[in-house]
């Protein structure tokens, strides 16, 4: 794993960094690490820029479609 | 009666921020898997995700300039499919919650299925679950409305404004050819004119963003409704509308109530 992708790792899950982690870094990283400067730590790690970030359709069936969850039968409430 | 094939596909939620949401059992079946395939919210999250398995392939290979994003997430479906056939384990990561707002997951669950293998979920930390403690809103306290921005704006609604109104995707407000990338805001103003239909111009809404990493924060910009401006809006971004009204309360039932005599007052 990338150094820096795993500190990130490392420091989201809370954990206190492990100081070979740190010392694994060039001065350079750790001056961007220190800073918090994201746009920097995503430039040293060359993260892709292009990221679609979307999922979900607005519109899933045709208008009208029955809905794919069929309610439950009464029968099948009772027992529950 | 269908034969179970070997094959299975689970599809996993990894959170929202790096190292901070994913949990044990999806962790370890990420570990177990044949083949990964990730969609990532950001470039630092994809280099996560590629580097969390020997064999990630993305899915953002799917999206175009100019597509449908409804064909990509059919072409995603084939794609964790694809390898299910050949009898493989494969595990499709999402970032945070693989069965909210999320399309492919849950299409390709049901494909596997009536194919004959396994498939099933495993939850994650959603948008929706960060924006509840980031901001401070529980939505039990008045009713949480939550739609999808443009099948809001498409389809007739009845709006509750006694509780709490959520918008996923406001950037693809009103974009009913699932191709647009960037806001346009002569969709979004059409978006902003029918909540007037419900809430005063000066009602203040917020623009939320959660973190997706260690280093980077919450954003969260209340506006009034009249100044809601398409350029503050991102591709992460989600719009939280308050209650404009109090809770009224039904005298109908609380006739009812008495008249059975199942009315306690504390």
């Amino acid at each position: 794993m990338n150094k820096i992708v795993k500190l990130l790792e490392t420091l989201g899950s809370g954990e206190i960094v492990p100081e070979d982690q740190l010392n694994e870094l060039t001065e350079q990283e750790l001056a961007i690490v220190s800073s918090r400067n994201l746009d920097g730590l995503k430039q040293l790690v060359d993260a892709p820029s292009k990221i679609v970030c979307a999922i979900a359709p607005a519109e899933d069936d045709e208008p009208g479609e029955e809905p794919s969850e069929e309610p439950k039968k009464e029968e099948e409430i009772k027992i529950a | 009666m269908q034969v179970e094939q070997q094959g299975q596909l689970i599809c996993v939620g990894v959170g929202i921020s790096i190292g901070a949401h994913i949990t044990p059992i999806v962790k370890n079946t990420i570990a177990q898997a044949d083949i990964v395939f990730a969609a990532a919210s950001d470039g630092l999250f994809e280099l996560w995700l590629q580097d969390i398995h020997p064999n990630v392939v993305s899915l953002q290979q799917y999206y175009s300039e100019g597509k449908s994003r409804k064909i990509t997430y059919q072409e995603m479906i084939e794609a964790l499919l694809e390898p299910v056939r050949q009898n493989k384990k494969v595990v499709a990561v999402f970032y945070g919650h693989p069965g909210v707002f999320v399309n492919p997951s849950h299409k390709a669950i049901k494909k596997a299925h009536d194919e004959g293998y396994q498939a099933h979920m495993l939850p994650g930390i959603s948008a929706e679950d960060c924006l509840y403690a980031d901001l401070g809103i529980d939505p039990g306290k008045y009713g949480c409305q939550h739609y999808e921005t443009s099948q809001f704006m498409f389809y007739q609604r009845v709006i509750d404004s006694t509780a709490y109104l959520i918008l996923w995707q406001p950037i693809f407000a009103g974009d009913r050819s699932h191709t647009i990338r960037e806001a346009k805001s002569e969709y979004f103003e059409l978006l902003k004119n029918k909540l007037y239909e419900t809430y005063p111009s000066d009602h203040l809404v917020t623009i939320y963003q959660a973190a997706t990493n260690a280093f980077d924060h919450q954003r969260s910009t209340k506006v009034k409704l009249v100044d809601l401006n398409i350029n503050d809006i991102s591709q992460q971004s989600t719009l939280v509308i308050p209650p404009a009204k109090s809770l009224i309360l039904c005298q109908k039932m609380t006739s009812s109530l008495k008249k059975a005599k199942l009315l306690s007052v504390s």
